[in-house]
């Protein structure tokens, strides 16, 4: 059986030049494979790859961008609260600040006002008094005159009309 | 019982064998293994070196054809041959880069290029032309070259070091057993798969059904199968020979 393998010699018909032969044929395809189709499918793939990355790292970048501004505007946004809030706050004060101040001015006003009408019946009282008093003076002046048929000058009861005023005012 | 009918069938078909063909089954595996050289350029060689020549043209032809009308139409969204391209490419790019790393770049195109070899060069088996690998010489032309691989990527990473390991004889075994291994264990499958088939269809009465099953047994697995085997090892040893 062995010897029926032998083949030229060689067993199963080993041959150096055959597989030289070979090996280059098969460089040739590597080669061939390599640069025809390997090459260019595999750079096609990697470039898509990139690409890809690219566009995944460009949306993570945007997607953090985008982020960052919700977290300004919802700072923002509660700033603005707190704004609102503070103003809020400040203007009821000042109102009631300035409620208070109109208050006690009108108060003020009022009380000048009461004083003033008061001075003002009080200065008018004492003007009616004193005509009220030349009045009966004169009134009084008349009377005695008549009752004693002589002109009675108003010197002459100063005391009397005075003594009479104060009676009278009391 | 079954012992003697087995014996009783196969003495029937040897001699149905013999009277059909006038010869042994022994005779027709030795004409299998040994079949009458051929002339290239005044060198009498093995048949088989034609079918490795044919697929080799037949392949650079169909990259050819790829590169030309496919490849510049390449989408974004790949689908159809595109994706069946990007697909094997991708995978041998991965097995390769991932396990060698800077190293893949070499390594890669070498078992996608011997990995597509290896299937086409079984699968002509299928059309009745003689696989490649039927002859010792290409099995060996391949383990050579995987060998070469091998430490042209330990020296490449290891420069004069790697020559340190040698210190150990044992080394110089294992190194050497690769490529024979690998040469070996290719002719051993594909060569046991060609035989069966020219068996099976060397019998009239066999080769009616029978081949269905036989050729997708002995031939389309050992094409998958050599194919995946010789590529892994490769990466396999190379990746030994780097680390």
């Amino acid at each position: 059986m062995y010897t029926t393998l032998i083949a030229e010699g060689m067993p199963l018909g080993l041959s150096f030049i055959e597989i030289l032969i070979h090996m280059f044929n098969l460089a040739i395809l590597i080669v061939g494979i390599r640069l025809l189709l390997y090459k260019p499918v595999k750079k096609f793939m990697e470039k898509r790859a990139l690409q890809y990355k690219q566009a995944e790292e460009e949306s993570e970048q945007k997607k953090k961008e985008a982020e960052d501004l919700k977290l300004q505007y919802e700072k923002l946004v509660e700033d603005s609260r707190q704004n609102a809030i503070t103003i809020t706050k400040e203007a009821t004060v000042s109102a009631m600040i300035q409620a208070d101040e109109i208050l006690e001015n009108a108060k003020n006003e009022a009380e000048r006002r009461l004083k003033r009408a008061e001075e003002e019946i009080a200065h008018m009282n004492a003007l009616h008094k004193e005509e009220l008093s030349d009045a009966v003076s004169d009134l009084a002046v008349d009377m005695a005159s008549r009752i004693l048929q002589r002109e009675v000058k108003p010197e002459d009861n100063d005391d009397i009309i005075e003594n009479l005023i104060r009676k009278w005012k009391d | 019982m079954q012992t003697m009918l087995s014996g009783k069938f196969a003495d029937f078909l040897r001699e149905q064998y013999e009277a059909a063909f006038g010869k042994t089954m022994g005779e027709t595996v030795n004409e299998a293994l040994n079949p009458e050289s051929v002339n290239l350029f005044g060198l009498q060689v093995n048949p088989a070196i034609y079918t490795a020549f044919g697929v080799t043209a037949f392949l650079l032809l169909v990259c050819v054809l790829l590169r030309i009308f496919v490849i510049p139409k390449f989408k974004k969204q790949p689908k159809g041959i595109q994706l069946f391209l990007e697909g094997i490419v991708g995978y041998f790019d991965r097995s390769a880069t991932s396990a060698l790393h800077r190293h893949g770049n070499f390594v890669g195109p070498y078992v996608f290029t011997a990995a597509a070899f290896i299937a086409l060069s079984t699968l002509v088996d299928l059309v009745g032309i003689r696989p490649a690998f039927s002859s010792i010489n290409t099995c060996f032309a391949f383990g050579f070259t995987t060998f070469l691989v091998i430490n042209f990527s330990g020296f490449r990473e290891h420069k004069l070091h790697r020559l340190s390991r040698y210190k150990n004889p044992i080394n110089i075994l294992t190194d050497a057993s690769v490529a024979l291994s690998l040469s070996l264990r290719l002719f051993g499958a594909i060569t046991s798969g060609f035989i069966i088939t020219e068996l099976v269809y060397a019998f009239i009465f066999t080769s009616l059904v029978l081949p269905a099953g036989v050729a997708v047994i002995t031939t389309l697995f050992h094409a998958a199968i050599q194919s995946y085997l010789f590529a892994a090892l490769t990466i396999m040893f190379v990746q030994e020979a780097v680390e």
